[in-house]
């Protein structure tokens, strides 16, 4: 019980108070989505005690609570133990996974490595002495606890743990602020797929058929202008009429992901979308006819809040230029991939100058699959600048992500993982998703524990050193690609 | 039996089979991804990968691209 004081400035009083200690770690692994997963993993097989504090009641994040069962990118290590435990039950096909399958499986994996796991607990505070974090505090059913620790690794996707430890941190488009566009994933069951896959190949992103609906007047707004995924669960009676779906379309626009009030107006917006596209789906979508609606994501998805600011920050040109970078600890091919913050579409270019042009530059070419073009019909171009029809882009071309990234500037002994990475705006739009967070926790937890083992901070962590461990664990970090420094006695 | 992939229109561009193409025979326009069926080694690596499962698998090669797009 807390007596009402008022206090300056209309606030309400808190008085101090001590905090009982709940318990001590190595390390605090905060957030159990892909990076927390791959952080805890990996800093108890390297002999810290660890334990993972999530807010919900399973593993995942967005891949399992968010719908997002589509796990793209490169798999490498504690990725490639997850996909062939998935195989084995049969809950992942063609890069899509079941939900459900899924969190049982990280489940295992996470206690396996005998990590202590807190769920139901959020994170409300850090412990900082003398510019270092040394714990967090936490609020669930038990109260507001302490939990001491000599690394903290923060997965948590907000940047929380490292906000609230006085990191500098960014948020949203360099412009405005505003945040990407916020998705509720969904699931239909009862879907028709061959009849479905029979006809996507003539509206395959669904351009004209959104348009007809809106014409019609059935669909009340134009929430996007095209689907973005539909992926198939597996494990589901299949070619039968009887299949299941998990689809992203719904979008709330100009977000504040940092505002628990716009926070929840995205939620309501989101199952009303949900509401109105299933009713499309079904009028438009041939194989939908009989469909039903299973769920939608509890989970929000959330693509970009706090980047918190570190060593160094990745730029669009990184990603356009598949920079290579000595101190790499994790890869990703993923482009550009921005949901529009406040309009239909997605971006995958960026502008930048090129030798005093402005151009807008394509990571890949996947960046040709944007449906919101440049403006004024300005062609999109490669990282020289040559546009379409005399770009190049290298097959198999990925760009590096640098420690310095999981390396917050001042306060010592933490690491961040995950879509909180140091990045700007179109460069973290790329280096979002569900395996490259996964493999940046590896490369987190990795750091954790061998500085906890060397007894230096995670910022004076030799680099080769991580790079050698995460090799010899099972981590593809470009070493068959490019030379890195550590890696060549 | 040796199998031959066509990258269909249903492409999402998301790049995946880019990557994943061990003999570097897939390249990306703006009508989607595309198969150079004389660098195709036939793997398949590409069709268990591609999340919208926009890659039809034959046994034929392909003789021409179903959706009218030039088949290299």
């Amino acid at each position: 019980m807390i007596p009402f004081t008022p206090a300056a400035g209309g606030a309400v009083h808190e008085p101090a108070r001590d905090l009982p200690v709940e318990s001590e770690y190595d390390v605090v692994v905060v957030g159990g989505g892909p990076a927390g997963v791959g952080a805890a993993i990996t800093a108890a097989r390297h002999g810290a005690s660890v334990l993972l504090v999530e807010q919900w009641s399973c593993l995942g994040g967005l891949a399992t609570l968010g719908l997002v069962n589509i796990p793209i990118d490169f798999v490498s290590a504690v990725g490639r133990e997850m996909f062939a435990a998935l195989e084995a039950v049969d809950g992942i096909w063609h890069r899509n996974t079941d939900p459900e399958k899924h969190k049982l499986i990280l489940d295992r994996m996470v206690r396996g490595a005998q990590v202590d796991l807190l769920f139901h607990t959020r994170v409300v505070e850090s412990l900082v002495k003398d510019s270092a974090i040394c714990g967090v505090v936490v609020e669930n059913i038990s109260g507001r606890q302490a939990i001491l620790a000599k690394r903290v690794v923060d997965c948590s996707g907000d940047g929380d743990a490292a906000a609230y430890a006085g990191c500098e941190w960014v948020s949203g488009r360099e412009s405005d602020g505003l945040n990407q566009g916020v998705s509720t994933e969904f699931r239909l069951g009862g879907v028709d797929f061959p009849r479905y896959q029979a006809w996507v190949g003539s509206d395959p992103k669904w351009l004209q058929t959104i348009q007809k609906a809106l014409e019609a007047g059935d669909l009340p707004y134009e929430v996007d202008n095209h689907l973005n995924w539909l992926t198939h669960v597996p494990g589901r009676p299949q070619n039968c009429g009887m299949d299941e779906v998990s689809i992203c379309l719904a979008h709330s626009r100009n977000c504040n992901t940092l505002s628990a009030r716009d926070l929840t107006r995205i939620a309501l917006e989101g199952r009303e979308q949900v509401d109105f596209l299933w009713a499309f789906i079904r009028k438009y979508i041939p194989g939908f006819e009989n469909s039903w609606l299973i769920d939608t994501g509890p989970l929000l998805g959330v693509r970009d809040s706090r980047r918190i600011l570190g060593e160094y920050v990745m730029t669009a040109r990184d990603l356009a230029t598949l920079r290579k970078q000595d101190d790499v600890v994790a890869c990703s091919t993923h482009g550009y991939d921005v949901h529009n913050p406040d309009g239909v579409g997605n971006i995958k270019w960026a502008e930048m100058e090129i030798e005093g042009e402005t151009r807008y530059v394509i990571c890949h070419a996947t960046g040709f699959g944007s449906t919101l073009m440049p403006p004024d019909g300005a062609p999109l171009s490669d990282c020289h600048g040559r546009p379409e029809g005399e770009a190049e882009f290298e097959g198999g071309g990925f760009y590096d992500i640098p420690y310095r990234c999981l390396v917050p500037l001042k306060v010592e002994n933490l690491l961040v993982a995950g879509r909180c990475l140091s990045a700007d705006f179109m460069a973290q739009s790329g280096c979002r998703l569900i395996m490259v967070c996964l493999d940046m926790g590896q490369a987190a937890g990795t750091a954790a524990a061998l500085s906890l083992q060397q007894q230096v901070a995670p910022r004076q962590l030799p680099v080769a050193d991580l790079q050698r461990t995460l090799v010899a664990s099972g981590m593809y970090i470009g070493q068959d690609k490019h030379a890195i420094p550590a890696l060549q006695h | 039996m040796r199998h031959y992939y066509l990258i269909t229109s249903r492409c999402t561009f998301c790049g995946q089979c880019l990557v994943e193409c061990p003999a570097e025979a897939i390249t990306m326009d703006r009508t989607g991804a595309h198969i150079d069926q004389a660098r195709c080694r036939g793997c398949g690596v590409c069709y268990d990968n591609c999340a919208s499962e926009a890659i039809d698998r034959l046994t034929q090669p392909p003789e021409k691209d179903p959706d009218g797009r030039p088949n290299s």
